[in-house]
């Protein structure tokens, strides 16, 4: 149905694509893998016309025509549509105007609200049948979860009558539950001839969805693989070496020290409904070269707990804490840094970097003050720790001096959490390490939180990512609506186990046609009904 | 399946708007209790000067919102209400060209600086503070080579600008306007109904039309007797049209997906390019617009220093109504009461007799505390 014939891109100084064939049937679910960095989203955006035709080489071709795009609005037109990564949501329109964005019904210019309104009715309720009630049409989309945001964007593009529709990292920020809903939301209109291109990090996602699988590696396409290959060789084509399993537990846990963070009866008040808390009296430690992590549906408290400990929190908090066994008040982040306290923000793009900085300013951001003297930052010896600390992450740039925008998403947050290691700080909180990162970046990550908590470092997660929190954490705190619903020591840390508490159920340990991952034989995310 | 159900807040920009609104009310409650402006505030008479005096700047402030909207900021249009006002007066005296041709001459003049600025901020990327700037100095050179540097003065066929409206065109004109107001308002409630929606409900209805009343009988009280002024009459239409324009088209969408997230709206399928083209020319247009009003009250143009520091009372008034610089946030309504405010000030400042110096440094607080009051009622977002 559509085509791609001989891709190829040229970047200033780097080649991104190369000869790349490819070609999509009407209701198959084709999944896109590869590395960052190896192209998908080039391809992409060939593809969407976010790269106009004569701007690449090759082919796109629509029922056998050949088309050549001149904007995202033409690509649109022949039946393509993206889901971006970054949710091209307004914030401030509400969730009909968004809806309804760029397709509204006029009359001489002149938007016809109330068939405005009823057409995003009808495309949500497209998207989720009778729950669409629960959507009001009239909130702003940043009200949503994110979750819900992506919903409506799969909501405009069906209504766009795309034949083929680009997911890309869809599941990153959905929860397990979510995630479900959106599954079943493809096997849906996938039965009713929509194509899908999957792109995703999460291989057992693939697995499960995907007829054909195609891989990509440096700007090529190196196979497409047919349902059922093994997890683990499409691993080793996307990286190019075996790379064993990244989510093998480690051995037993680093040597256990004294308690580093402790905290007491921790209440934090909702943003905007008053009365209403979104932490209620959460009590926990975390010990010297210990991994905790904090797991839970979506709006459970996982990431309003790590912003009220790092003096986030834009309402009331309540609650003691201590730090290395001293009391600590925090009220601002500069409080929480000077306790010896670095948050790994789970908006990476948002709120870990300077997007248009270099690297090497982005690492020294948060040690200017150990870097300068009387104001005056002294560049050769930031550029020098900035040299050792890109090594030591490994981290692939074309040099210190690249913007860090450039990077690939692995990279990236290896600068977050490397800028946090020139202060050596004794708690590191970690919100979703590894979002949009692909796997060789994500075994590097691991790698990295282990060598921390080797040294001495007590670590606090909060993620979303099952396999993750199964694979690093010593232990695991379950919160439910705010509150600690079960603590779980490594021993009994199992994915169904974090399920029923994150649940309030006891959850049946039936797995769907999914089955099970094929490298670690976990149940899979989203896979447990 | 559990699904979180959307948090339904109230209305920001409606609530900035009432808050705006009710600190106008208080102002002229003020003014209208203090002895010193007891006698002289609330009468048909100085009502009718302020919205006058207010009216030029209200007409380049419509504009300027959307352009603040979408991110941008114009600050050349003091300098082309001074050339645009010399083209007008140029045509007409010079050439010997009819009055309604020589202000088509001056408003298609705007529409060209207009799509010039979009062209160069749309097309070219250049940013709209150094496009504007750059327009700053060169309108007002334009005015003055192509005055020669002398003031112009204007015939009287152009004070008819300046006049009032017969007092029967003005009840005419307020109670179309309110029939219009009402019809709009009954058919929102019909179609909503017609399509299955959450009803309107009699009391929201109720409440529009009465508010649609309240403020018709509020302007035939003050020009009900002597007629609404020309200006007042242009900026008023310009004002429903740019609530029209921004709360009621596609075009009016677009700008606030554009300001909202640029890259969003362009995946969204919107011609980013032309739609800051099109605000850009509106301004254009309505700064026109006002340089012929200007030359009409003051019956001329002095090139040198027409409409200067127009700019920056445009984007005050903008400001203090609520539209965020930051883009995607703002309403033409909060712009009305926000100029509202600001000729009121000027207006009870001069009543109270202070010293005009004085009153910079006033505005210039006023200016702070509005923008306070409107970080504040967002609540701290970081």
């Amino acid at each position: 149905m559509i085509e791609l014939r001989g891709i190829g891109k040229q970047f200033p100084g780097v080649r991104a694509l190369h000869d790349v064939s490819l070609a999509i049937e009407r209701g198959e679910v084709l999944g896109l893998v590869g590395e960052n960095g190896a192209g998908k989203s080039t391809l992409i955006k060939i593809l969407a016309g976010v790269y106009p035709d004569g701007s690449f080489t090759g082919e796109v071709r629509v029922d056998g025509k050949v088309q050549a795009f001149r904007s995202t609005r033409d690509a649109r037109a022949a039946g393509i549509a993206v889901v971006h990564q970054e949710l091209a949501l307004i914030p401030e329109m509400t969730v009909a105007e968004n809806l309804v964005l760029g397709r509204e019904p006029t009359r001489f210019g002149i938007v016809d609200r109330a068939r405005a309104e009823a057409m995003a009715r009808d495309m949500l309720r497209a998207v989720l049948g009778a729950d669409a009630r629960l959507v009001d049409l009239h909130a702003p989309a940043s009200h949503l979860g994110v979750g819900l945001q992506q919903i409506l964007e799969i909501a405009r593009a069906l209504a766009d009558d795309a034949r083929v529709i680009i997911l890309d990292e869809p599941t990153a920020a959905l929860t397990t539950s979510e995630s479900e809903r959106l599954f079943a939301l493809i096997r849906e209109r996938q039965a009713a001839g929509t194509a899908f291109v999957y792109i995703s990090h999460r291989l057992e996602e693939i697995a499960a969805l995907c007829d054909r699988v195609a891989v990509m590696r440096d700007g090529e396409l190196v196979g497409i693989e047919q349902r059922g290959t093994p997890s683990d060789a499409i691993v080793a084509m996307m990286t190019g070496k075996e790379l064993g399993d990244v989510h093998a537990r480690k051995e037993s846990g680093a040597q256990l020290g004294t308690a580093m963070l402790e905290v007491t009866g921790l209440c934090v008040a909702h943003p905007s409904l008053p009365g209403r808390r979104v932490v209620e009296d959460l009590s926990f430690s975390v010990r010297a070269g210990e991994v905790v992590a904090l797991a839970g549906a979506m709006g459970s408290g996982r990431t309003a707990t790590l912003s009220a400990l790092f003096g986030l929190a834009t309402s009331a908090v309540t609650g003691a804490i201590k730090i290395g066994g001293q009391p600590a008040k925090i009220r601002t982040p500069a409080h929480a840094i000077a306790a010896g306290m670095a948050l790994v923000p789970e908006d990476r793009k948002g709120c870990g970097l300077v997007l248009g900085a270099s690297v090497a300013e982005n690492l020294a951001l948060a040690s200017l003050d150990t870097l300068s003297t009387l104001g005056v930052v002294d560049a050769a010896r930031a550029e020098q720790r900035a040299l050792a600390r890109s090594r030591d992450l490994d981290l692939k740039a074309p040099g210190l001096g690249a913007e860090v925008a450039t990077l690939s998403g692995g990279n990236q947050q290896k600068i977050v959490i490397g800028k946090w290691l020139e202060r050596s700080p004794r708690v590191l909180l970690l919100d979703e390490p590894t979002r949009g990162v692909d796997v060789g970046a994500k075994a590097e990550i691991y790698r990295l939180i282990e060598e921390l908590t080797a040294r001495g470092h007590a670590v606090l997660i909060a993620s979303s990512d099952l396999p993750e929190v199964v694979r690093l954490a010593d232990r695991v705190l379950v919160l439910r609506e705010g509150r600690l619903a079960g603590a779980l020591a490594r021993s009994e840390v199992t994915q169904l186990a974090i399920m029923s508490l994150a649940m309030g159920t006891a959850v049946s340990g039936r797995c769907t046609e999914m089955g099970s991952d094929p490298i670690t034989g976990h149940a899979l995310q989203g896979a447990v009904s | 399946m559990k699904l979180e159900p959307a948090v339904r807040p109230p209305k920001k920009t409606d609530r900035n708007a009432w808050v705006m609104a009710a600190v106008l009310a208080a102002m002229w409650a003020v003014l209208a209790i203090l002895p010193s402006t007891r006698a002289v505030f609330l009468t048909e008479g100085n009502i009718a000067t302020l919205l006058t005096q207010s009216a030029v700047l209200l007409v380049i402030a419509v504009g300027m919102t959307m352009v603040i909207v979408i991110r941008g900021i114009d600050l050349s249009v003091g300098a082309g209400v001074a050339l645009t006002g010399v083209i007008a007066a140029l045509a007409q005296q010079k050439l010997g060209l009819p009055t309604p041709v020589a202000i088509g001459a001056a408003i298609g003049a705007g529409a060209a600086i207009g799509a010039w600025h979009g062209f160069w901020v749309g097309w070219l990327g250049v940013p709209a503070f150094v496009v504007t700037l750059a327009g700053f100095k060169a309108f007002r050179g334009g005015a003055l080579v192509l005055s020669d540097a002398k003031g112009l003065s204007l015939d009287d066929r152009f004070s008819v600008l300046a006049s009032h409206v017969p007092v029967a065109a003005t009840w005419i004109a307020v109670v179309v306007a309110l029939a219009a107001g009402i019809a709009i308002t009954l058919r929102d409630a019909q179609r909503r109904k017609a399509l299955a929606l959450e009803p309107l409900g009699g009391k929201v209805v109720g409440f529009r039309i009465a508010g649609q009343v309240l403020l018709a009988g509020l302007l035939l009280a003050v020009f009900g007797r002597r007629g609404v002024p020309v200006p007042v009459l242009v900026a008023a239409a310009v004002a429903l049209w740019g609530v029209f324009v921004t709360k009621r088209t596609r075009f009016g969408r677009h700008v606030y997906a554009i300001g909202g997230n640029p890259e969003a709206a362009r995946l969204s399928g919107i011609d980013v390019r032309r739609t800051t083209m099109g605000v850009y020319v509106i301004l254009g247009v309505l700064t026109a617009i006002a340089g012929v009003l200007l030359a009409a009250r003051v019956n001329g143009v002095t090139p040198g220093n027409q409409g200067q520091l127009l700019e920056l009372d445009a984007v005050t008034a903008v400001v203090i109504g609520g539209t965020s610089l930051a883009g995607g946030r703002g309403s033409v309504v909060g712009t009305v009461l926000g100029t509202l405010v600001f000729a009121t000030l000027a207006n009870g400042m001069n009543h109270l007799r202070i010293d005009s110096n004085w009153q910079l440094i006033c505005t210039g607080l006023i200016l702070l505390v509005a923008v306070l009051i409107d970080v504040l009622s967002k609540g701290r977002r970081s």
